[in-house]
């Protein structure tokens, strides 16, 4: 069974007996503001924070989910045990958000399929921008979308899955705005 | 639930079953099966569906029909009882399920360098199907979680990743893997193979385990299991002498060229230097290798970023595109180096060989992006 980074957090939290509750977003919460970036969040979605994780989802986390991660420059890549720079060409930023992801699977996803991978405008900074898919062991397929970007400070991962049938396109727009939005 | 209560039904069967379990002799063996080695059958083949359905199988119908043609050599009497399927992963491993079906990874295969090191392989995991170890070593630890779990017999559907790892970690007693290499071993022997190749097929695999200190749960990448098979190989052809017999290096390579260089790039995707650094660092390693497997020497060095390592990249890119001038990628990588150290005509005229030689690169985007970028520079 895969367990998307968002669904492993929220286990963990439960876990921790500090579980933060889902808050649902309204018109006066839209404007997210954290310690490293800001950004604008869809009304009527719920939002869960986390340290560095703020986790977004309309329907359940199963369903779709948006996510948006800061990581320090140091260990950036944990699971392959690489850092970023703010000098790295978006292109190897990319690269190395792939490979954690793969890494991130036993079994090293064999199905994933890259669809898109190109730059992108990210916060005033040059990212990527990468679409994938792949099926997971009940052959369920789930496309995911992640845009990335770099600065003086660190990494910045904005992440959307959904399964490929019916949600991805339906909230993918949603994605997409909020990734606009970003101000570092 | 409705999955597992006829599982559990079936354990508490088999539990009571005590006959003697005979080999078998050949394909006709496989229609006259025990009610209990019929569920493992079918369990066997419930794991061979999903494994297909998540698209876990490597696709290479050449490589395949080759492997099974090695395999009837093999074992001729059994037909096509037989199977061998390639499962897409980087592990040193391979595992035969109780219905016949064996499993190699594309990982395995890479590192071997001829027909006589794969059958060997074949031979000993043709064993364990032939001898009924699966069902024999089942009756042995039936109370065994983890070898239940194996085979998908506790929760239903297991996670694929875990269940592969189980039923080839959990290997077989001692006794049952030294029965796997002296019967394996002869069968190489009577297929006319060199079997002198049979201990070297593991002493390369136990240097690379040691090497990078691989710690994964498969049979063969743990270091009992494979000293285990390297004595029990040493011991035979000592007892049995050595022949004359065919070892099948350019056949193998034929058919596993493709696939090595295909797993040099997987290695590189999950950021895994170290491997590419083991296998291309190999003195022999470009006899083995085409010579564009440079260009991921090149990469390996450049991930690996060491003192040195940049200039080790430039020269193994530069070696790539002397011996291989059509292979793209290492004109890319020359591009990127020249572009991080400020060489922007060097950058460019590398980026637009790049893209004449590889129009539909997948990375195009960034490598206008990237040359856009270097305009405002020149």
């Amino acid at each position: 069974m895969k367990i998307s980074t968002g669904a492993l957090v929220l286990i963990l939290l439960l876990l921790s007996g500090c579980a933060p509750t889902w808050v649902k977003v309204d018109d006066t919460g839209r404007n997210y503001r954290g310690e490293h970036y800001s950004v604008t969040l869809p009304t009527g979605w719920l939002r869960l924070e986390s340290d560095s994780t703020l986790i977004l989802s309309r329907d359940g986390i199963l369903l779709q989910i948006i996510s948006i991660q800061f990581r320090p420059h140091e260990n950036t890549f944990e699971k392959i045990e690489k850092d970023s720079s703010a000098t790295m060409l978006p292109s190897e930023l990319a690269q190395l958000a792939i490979a954690e992801l793969k890494a991130s699977q036993d079994d090293g996803l064999p199905s994933l399929e890259i669809l898109r991978n190109a730059p992108v405008e990210l916060a005033g900074h040059t990212g990527f921008d990468i679409h994938l898919r792949y099926k997971t062991d009940a052959g369920l397929r789930m496309d995911v979308e992640m845009r990335g970007v770099v600065d003086g400070s660190g990494f910045y991962l904005l992440k959307y899955s959904a399964p490929s049938l019916h949600y991805f396109e339906r909230d993918r727009q949603t994605y997409v705005t909020l990734t606009e939005s970003l101000q570092l | 639930m409705r999955r597992i209560l006829p599982v559990l039904a079936a354990l508490l069967l088999t539990a009571c079953e005590t006959a003697p379990i005979r080999p078998m002799q050949s394909q006709d063996d496989t229609r006259n099966l025990a009610p209990e080695e019929h569920r493992l059958w079918h369990s066997a083949a419930e794991l061979d569906e999903q494994l297909e359905k998540a698209d876990y199988l490597y696709e290479d119908a050449e490589l395949q029909a080759y492997l099974k043609s090695v395999m009837h050599k093999l074992y001729p009497e059994y037909g096509g009882a037989i199977t061998v399927r390639i499962v897409d992963s980087p592990s040193l491993n391979a595992f035969a399920l109780p219905n016949g079906s064996i499993y190699i990874n594309t990982g395995m295969l890479s590192r071997l360098d001829n027909e006589a090191q794969v059958a060997t392989v074949l031979a000993h995991e043709g064993v364990h199907f032939t001898n009924k170890h699966s069902w024999k070593q089942r009756r042995s630890i039936k109370s065994s979680t983890a070898f239940a779990t194996g085979f998908g017999m506790v929760t239903g559907i297991p996670a694929l990743g875990d269940l592969i790892s189980l039923s080839s970690i959990y290997g077989y007693s001692k006794d049952l893997e030294r029965e796997a290499d002296a019967e394996g071993f002869r069968r190489l022997q009577a297929a006319g193979y060199d079997v002198s190749q049979a201990p070297v097929t593991f002493e390369y695999l136990l240097a690379e385990v040691e090497a990078l200190d691989i710690d994964e749960p498969y049979f063969f990448s743990t270091h009992p299991a494979l000293e285990e098979r390297i004595n029990n190989f040493n011991e035979l052809v000592r007892q049995h002498g050595t022949t004359n017999g065919y070892k099948g290096t350019e056949a193998y390579r034929l058919h596993v060229d493709k696939l090595q260089l295909e797993l040099l790039a997987d290695y590189l995707e999950l950021s895994q230097h170290e491997s590419v650094l083991l296998i291309l660092e190999r003195q022999d390693a470009f006899v083995r290798y085409p010579p564009s497997a440079w260009y991921f020497l090149g990469e390996a060095y450049r991930l690996r970023n060491g003192d040195g390592d940049a200039e080790r990249a430039v020269t193994a890119y530069q070696t790539a595109i002397r011996l291989s001038a059509e292979f793209a990628p290492s004109y890319r990588a020359l591009g990127l180096y020249y572009m991080k150290n400020n060489n922007p005509v060097q950058a460019d005229n590398y980026f637009s060989r790049y893209l004449e030689l590889q129009p539909d690169a997948n990375d195009r985007d960034y490598i206008e992006y990237y040359r856009d970028s270097l305009k405002s520079q020149r």
